[in-house]
């Protein structure tokens, strides 16, 4: 799906001002630039990394400053996106809760990806009973829908960010392990492990030095891909009203109490609804974009 | 064959049993006592100990676990702390609703994806192509509830053309059931639909790509015929994999729609039972909805195998 647009510069190209110009040459060289995917997520990416890493700088308003004389304004030179039913500015709490989704993103995606990766490495490397028995587990975490499964850890837990972290953070377990245990199996297959194990390596040697680094590419996708489809998550759980609570500026309960005002004044859901796409969607291309440069073999078909 | 499908059922009930053990654990080994959780902090010990002994957590958590189980197995999913519902009556009556939800969904997203996805592989590298790929992408980008949101502003409020919400009974007004279902069926299908186009597509292009084809192409077979007889069947196998895994997802995430369209099925009985903390109705549910996306995976193996005499492993 990548469309293979020259976005890359050829070298005659003007270089931004400021970029240094061995970086530009890099750039050039390198296939980054061809794939429009790549380039357009990334920058919708950096556009939600820069609000949550920025916020306080450029929020005019504090997201949680209320102003009942000025409720369910319409987008005006004052409020950009509006306000909400307390009065306050509508842009600024989107601002405020791109870190919510990113800080809930990264943190349970981490989460799965480092349990997952080590589990789908190890069941992988092994095989045999361990393999089987571990994937045995995972069809249990498996057979949830998504959204159930961080209900039903949300409900053990409480309704709070912490558990929403955690509970999607279980989610991607099996995902993760599948792949790293895909990539596991390919390497196990070819004789790297057998020679490895000859010159006497140990086993977590040769899954640290030899599995992992094979293993990575795919997993560097996933990771893209879980984000984006972790914000989603954390929105989808903020509009069941779990996850992060009012006051909270999290796009997800925006966009669950803007509903109620959609008949007169849609933009407090539409703002919210649109954040939430712009950086699902930044981090989809950023993912498709990262796994057309890294498996050549893909790039025809894809 | 059969043989195949009996080694895929007998497979089926540690998994089940896996999730039985899961959502008990998460339920009833939970931090705080759940006496005083479902009936807050504030009341007298002889009120807990009462709703205690009156469900049976006085006792150690195996029997508990135990009598749950053996009493599913018979049907009992028992009953509800909030008001006493018997859990079957409710979830036999919920559940053809989110089944209704989940069929059309994956109807509406069949109907939009499949073709959708062949056209832009047969269009590959062109303008069609790029279109359909960018469109897909916004689609399963979107999320659904937000989709919904969408709808209803556009097609409820805006035009009025639709209702925003409720549920009718098929049995009761056929027409007037799809009329409240089409924009809950939307939501969920059209995002389905974009995930089953990319599948498609990259399926086809795959197929597209193999020496068979040029074999058929160099044979005079026309055009119509090399993708309806030659390449559509075997592009469509893996996704019929997509289409299990949209229906699970769907059946499950069906929650979120149902808040929104109001549609009493069994998410959002999951979710009153969750934000209730009545646990007899988060575990009931939660088997089911187990339950059902096992047997839809199962389905799908069978259909891959059939389809596929290669994989009847």
């Amino acid at each position: 799906m990548s469309a293979e647009t020259t976005l890359a510069p050829s070298s005659e190209a003007e270089r931004p001002p400021g970029l240094p110009s061995r970086v530009w040459q890099a750039l050039v060289e390198s296939d980054m630039l061809h794939h429009g995917s790549f380039v357009v997520g990334a920058a919708m990416v950096a556009v939600v990394l820069l609000c949550a890493l920025l916020a306080d700088v450029i929020a005019p308003y504090s997201p949680f400053d209320t102003a009942s004389l000025a409720n369910l304004q319409p987008p005006s030179t004052a409020h950009w996106l509006g306000s909400d039913e307390f009065g306050r500015d509508i842009l600024s709490r989107i601002i405020y809760g791109a870190r919510i989704s990113l800080q809930v993103a990264v943190i349970s995606v981490g989460i799965g990806m480092t349990l997952g990766s080590a589990i789908g490495l190890i069941a992988g490397y092994y095989g045999g009973l361990l393999d089987g028995v571990l994937m045995r587990l995972l069809d249990v975490l498996w057979s949830f829908p998504a959204i159930l499964l961080a209900l039903v850890v949300m409900a053990s837990l409480g309704p709070n960010l912490n558990s929403a972290m955690i509970a999607i953070g279980i989610i991607f377990i099996p995902i993760f392990a599948r792949v790293a245990r895909a990539a596991a199996l390919v390497v196990v297959k070819n004789q790297y492990v057998e020679a490895a194990r000859a010159i006497g390596l140990s086993d977590a040697a040769i899954i640290l030095g030899e599995v992992l680094p094979n293993a990575l590419p795919p997993i560097l996708v996933q990771t893209t891909l879980a984000i984006s489809y972790a914000i989603i998550l954390e929105a989808a759980l903020s509009f069941l009203g779990l996850g992060a609570q009012p006051p909270a500026p999290s796009w997800g309960s925006m966009l669950n109490f803007g509903r109620g005002y959609m008949a007169f004044a849609p933009w407090t859901a539409l703002a919210p609804g649109l954040a939430i796409f712009w950086a699902v969607l930044g981090f989809n291309l950023l993912g498709d974009g990262l796994r057309d440069l890294l498996d050549p073999r893909l790039r025809r078909v894809l | 064959m059969a043989r195949f499908i009996a080694k895929r059922l007998l497979a089926l009930i540690p998994v089940l049993w896996g999730v039985s053990l899961l959502v008990f654990l998460a339920m009833n080994y939970i931090p705080g006592d759940i006496a005083s959780i479902f009936l807050g902090i504030q009341s007298n010990q002889e009120l807990l100990e009462t709703f205690r002994h009156r469900f049976g957590l006085d006792r150690p958590l195996y029997v508990r676990y135990l009598e749950w189980l053996v009493g599913m197995l018979h049907g009992d999913f028992g009953r509800s702390f909030a008001n006493g519902v018997d859990i079957r009556e409710e979830l036999l009556k919920r559940f053809p609703v989110t089944l209704e939800l989940t069929v059309l969904a994956i109807l509406i997203a069949n109907l939009v994806g499949i073709p959708a996805g062949i056209i832009a592989a047969l269009r590959h590298r062109t303008r069609v192509d790029t279109a359909v790929s960018v469109v897909a992408l916004g689609g399963l980008s979107t999320p659904a509830f937000w989709l919904g949101t969408l709808l209803v502003l556009i097609f409820a409020l805006q035009l009025e053309l639709l209702p925003s919400g409720g549920y009718t009974p098929l049995t009761e007004d056929p027409l007037d059931n799809l009329r409240l279902m089409l924009l809950p069926a939307l939501s969920l299908g059209l995002v389905s639909g974009s995930v089953i186009m990319r599948m498609t597509r990259s399926s086809m292009l795959e197929v597209l790509r193999q020496d068979y084809m040029t074999t058929a192409r160099a044979k005079g077979t026309p055009g119509w015929a090399l993708v309806s007889r030659h390449a559509l069947k075997n592009a469509l196998i893996p996704v019929v994999t997509v289409m299990g895994l949209e229906i699970s997802a769907n059946f499950g995430g069906a929650v979120l729609i149902e808040q929104i369209f109001l549609i009493p099925g069994v998410g959002s009985l999951a979710l009153q039972g969750i934000t209730q903390r009545d646990y007899p109705v988060v575990q009931g549910t939660v088997m089911l909805v187990a339950a059902f996306v096992v047997l839809v995976n199962l389905a799908t193996d069978i259909a891959y195998a059939y389809l596929d005499p290669r994989r009847r492993v």
